[in-house]
């Protein structure tokens, strides 16, 4: 019975009208397609994209080498090895971030106890060599010279 | 007798405290201060428990048990009070876990999670500790300490030096030293393990990695014949840290700074990380085939005229390997007592010298008469069972040496002869007055292994096993390197096959160095410092027409004189295995990757025994090392010798070279913490009759030889017609022959 009621209504093409509805709803509405690059979408505050480390405003590194966020990281992007610095502090000599393995979660930023380790907004980079992809800390350190204003920023509209 | 913990049955003995019935049956309960080897103080209050019909909470590690106790450990009662007292030793704790080395295996972290609170109602400013500096090995954070007082115990108990104190009272408490001066036991590194915070903490390992990146890997110690148990942790391949494992027989709980500092060496600018061939003067570096076709070239050239000397720290396998590689070439002087001079004893020695009694049953002792050995800084875990011994058994323990030194524990006599007095000590009773050992009780001889250093070595052992045997007492007889008894059993001898098969030599004569050698073979020794007489030596390898050299390590006359150099890997770089002094076999492997092209020891040489037909594998030489072993029957230690004739000496002074533990192998000799820490005492001492000109140097003859030091000059009354040196590793002056006469 079901079958010859389908059958009438394909013959007079209902789900054609029903689609051309829509289309004629949104045909009268500005378009949501955006021209990227040239346009691009609103990122929100907690967007987590490439990483950076942070400084604290006298220009002394935060990470203390403290390894929680090797530890928590999932995908075992981080590697790490520390030092005692002149001054008595345990120091990273070295910290690594390979992108490829990345997955963005977001879980060393919260590891982090002094938020040295960060996911700023940037998310349009990319890799001509396959080692690239391996981010050292003078790298980081860069990206959080560069961002910090952002991030300070970000991380006003996140605490309300 | 039985009490009810959390309404669980449980039997308990009589005197036995909660804590104690609870660890035995894997009940957890938090403590701080409680520690199973130290003293109970009950002052952290962290293990209060509730126990039915009392009023309070009581604390468990204090608390003696009752019939029909009932005591529950985790009820409402229990778990306040836990909540309570962990809030109050938070309150000074600062917030430092991410820089804190204890973090990850701190008792602190895990009882706070387990049994504190998230919150705090303490709002005031933490409190401060200025830290003192005490020593190169241990790093303070005093911040950190929240006064469990375990490191003060264990000093006041088990190391028998009081250096660690608590000072101030209330908020004021501090643990700190007495004077400004640095931790000189050599058990101080135990502190760092016994410390359940982050206050006391390991200065080698210190913000290098984290605890839970480390992997943990067994090994034996190789710088004392007591052979602990150890655990390296590594990380990357590389050695991070050295802390026991615990064994009732041996270390118990504790270590000696030498196995849990003594991996610094390894890492040395000084290690040999090629083989090497004397090329235009030059070494040059080459390949491993090259060298062993030039050995054995060598080898059929010279075997008869050939001396082959081994360290007795090589692993067993080594041991059995080389011997038989060498004797397969028709090397017969193979040795391992480079630094002996007198051999006369050997025909005698038992076939495995070892420590007669095990060392648990040191406390049943009545008297023990430790000979020419300072034993709490040459073998510190066995001070820690002499100290029990005295403190349980009230044993008396009486000390003969050649030199002055503090023993952790009370002697009850203790004398300082010369070589000739020593060896006269029971016939001359104008020395003795009238001391003698009761027959009836137990008696223990042990004979330290400086004495093997002394010209009369022969007669002294004699000597003393006449009087032993006449007392029934036991001798003990210990080694100088790790694997002595191993060395003895494995035929590193030139008249004894492994298993101690008698071969024929000539018995009376022997001299380890003769000038008749064209070929010196010498392995993992270093000429400097490993052989009696280091100016002898020196002439033997210029005179010698061939030096081969299996070392690890560099030195001065290595670059001079050798022809081929085997670069060794050291012992956490290879597997092998240890006979140790109460003859207990123990196996250890390998803990990182040898440096550069270094190898191990035993793969050299198997490939060498592969080059005469022996297909000998790892399996088949551990496997035959376990036949010889088994086969080998020891009833005493008595080395009692026939027709021995005295030396004869004439009235002039006597050298004698302070046996310095914490310099007695290669990789130790390295080991600068440690060396800055415990070795830094390099002295002179004469007579008090005696004089020298000059404050700063000393200039005396031996033999021909004049020698001029510029250490520190001392005088002592005792021994008479004797002059001291003691000299640390570091030293780049040559001293000439460890027991010998000299001229001022």
């Amino acid at each position: 019975m079901n079958k010859i009621i389908k059958f009438i209504k394909s013959l007079f093409f209902l789900e054609i009208l029903k689609g051309l509805k829509i289309t004629g709803r949104k045909l009268s509405k500005k378009p949501i397609t955006i021209q990227y690059p040239e346009e691009k979408t609103p990122l929100s505050s907690r967007f987590r994209g490439l990483h950076a480390l942070r400084k604290y405003p006298n220009g002394e590194e935060r990470c203390i080498g403290c390894k929680l966020c090797e530890a928590v990281c999932p995908a075992l992007a981080i590697s790490m090895d520390t030092e005692v610095r002149s001054d008595n502090t345990r120091r990273t000599t070295k910290y690594e971030i390979d992108l490829f393995k990345c997955i963005y979660c977001g879980f060393c930023e919260e590891a982090c106890p002094v938020d040295a380790i960060v996911e700023t907004s940037i998310f349009e980079y990319h890799f001509e060599r396959r080692k690239d992809s391996v981010m050292n800390k003078i790298d980081l350190l860069k990206i959080g010279d560069m961002y910090e204003k952002e991030e300070l920023k970000d991380r006003e509209k996140n605490k309300a | 007798m039985h009490i009810y913990i959390n309404d669980k049955k449980f039997d308990v003995n009589e005197n036995d405290t909660i804590i104690q019935v609870a660890d035995r049956n894997d009940i957890h309960i938090p403590r701080f201060c409680y520690h199973k080897r130290l003293s109970i103080v009950a002052s952290c209050r962290m293990c209060l428990v509730d126990i039915e019909n009392m009023k309070y909470p009581q604390p468990a590690c204090s608390t003696v048990v009752k019939e029909g106790m009932r005591v529950n450990t985790n009820n409402r009662s229990a778990e306040e009070a836990q909540k309570n007292t962990m809030e109050f030793l938070l309150i000074n704790h600062p917030l430092d876990c991410p820089v804190c080395d204890q973090a990850g295996e701190c008792e602190l972290q895990d009882v706070s999670l387990e049994h504190g609170d998230y919150k705090s109602a303490y709002k005031e400013l933490k409190r401060t500790v200025i830290d003192k500096n005490i020593g190169e090995l241990v790093n303070t954070e005093m911040t950190r300490c929240i006064h469990c007082s375990r490191c003060v115990r264990f000093g006041e108990e088990v190391a028998g030096i009081k250096e660690l104190g608590m000072t101030g009272r209330g908020e004021d408490t501090k643990i700190e030293t007495f004077i400004n001066e640095g931790l000189s036991s050599q058990l101080s590194g135990n502190v760092i393990d016994l410390c359940p915070v982050g206050a006391l903490n390991n200065s080698l390992y210190k913000y290098s990695a984290r605890t839970w990146d480390l992997k943990q890997k067994f090994s034996i110690s190789s710088n004392d014949c007591l052979g602990s148990n150890i655990f390296y942790h590594t990380y990357n391949d590389e050695i991070k840290r050295c802390v026991p494992k615990e064994d009732d027989e041996i270390n118990l709980s504790w270590l000696s700074d030498n196995d849990r500092f003594g991996y610094e060496g390894i890492k040395s600018e000084e290690r040999i990380l090629h083989p090497l061939i004397r090329h235009n003067e030059n070494l040059e570096k080459t390949n491993f085939d090259s060298i062993s076709e030039k050995f054995i070239e060598y080898l059929e050239k010279y075997s008869s005229r050939s001396c082959a000397i081994m360290s007795a720290q090589s692993s067993c396998e080594e041991m059995f390997l080389f011997q038989d590689f060498l004797r397969n070439k028709n090397v017969k002087k193979i040795d391992h007592r480079s630094k002996e001079c007198d051999f006369r004893y050997q025909k005698h020695y038992p076939i495995i010298p070892s420590f007669d009694i095990k060392l648990v049953d040191i406390q049943s002792l009545d008297n023990i008469m430790i000979v020419g050995a300072n034993i709490s800084k040459e073998f510190p875990i066995l001070s820690i069972y002499f100290r029990d011994a005295h403190k349980n058994n009230s044993t008396n323990i009486f000390s003969l040496s050649t030199y002055e030194f503090e023993e952790n524990f009370p002697l009850e006599k203790s004398d300082i002869l010369n070589s000739q007095e020593l060896e006269n000590y029971f016939t001359n009773t104008n020395i003795q007055s009238g001391f003698n050992l009761d027959k009836s009780k137990k008696n223990l001889i042990l004979i330290g292994p400086a004495i093997s250093y002394l010209s009369n070595y022969s007669n002294i052992l004699n000597n003393f096993s006449e009087y032993a045997k006449s007392i029934n007492a036991n001798l003990a007889l210990l080694g100088d390197q790790a694997n002595t008894s191993g060395a003895w059993a494995m035929g590193i001898l030139p008249h004894r096959l492994p298993g101690g098969v008698s071969i024929d030599g000539q018995e009376n004569s022997y001299e380890l160095l003769s000038d008749k050698d064209d070929l010196l073979i010498i392995y993992n020794l270093e000429p400097e410092y490993d052989f009696s007489d280091d100016n002898k030596i020196i002439d033997r390898l210029k005179d010698s027409k061939v030096n081969i050299f299996f070392s690890s390590y560099m030195t001065e006359s290595i670059k001079k004189y050798a022809d081929i150099v085997f670069p060794l890997s050291t012992q956490v770089e290879s597997k092998g295995s240890y006979l140790n002094t109460n003859k207990k076999l123990q196996h250890y492997n390998k803990i990182i990757n040898p440096l550069g092209e270094s190898r191990e020891g035993a793969d050299i040489l198997l490939g060498l025994c592969n080059t005469i037909d022996k297909d000998y594998t790892h399996d088949s030489i551990r496997e035959k090392i376990r036949e010889i072993l088994a086969d080998i029957n020891v009833s005493n230690n008595y080395v009692r010798i026939k027709n021995l004739k005295k030396i004869s000496t004439t009235n002039s002074l006597e050298k004698i070279i302070i046996r310095n533990p914490n310099s007695s192998n290669p990789t130790l000799r390295r080991c600068n913490s440690i060396i800055k820490t415990h070795d830094n005492d390099d002295y002179f001492s004469l007579p008090l009759d005696k004089s020298v000109s000059s404050n700063d140097k000393i200039i005396f003859n031996e033999k021909n030889n004049k020698f001029k030091l510029t250490i520190k000059q001392k005088a002592h009354s005792k021994p008479v017609n004797a002059v001291l040196v003691k000299i640390g590793g570091t030293h780049k002056q040559k001293i000439g022959a460890y027991s010998t006469e000299v001229d001022l």
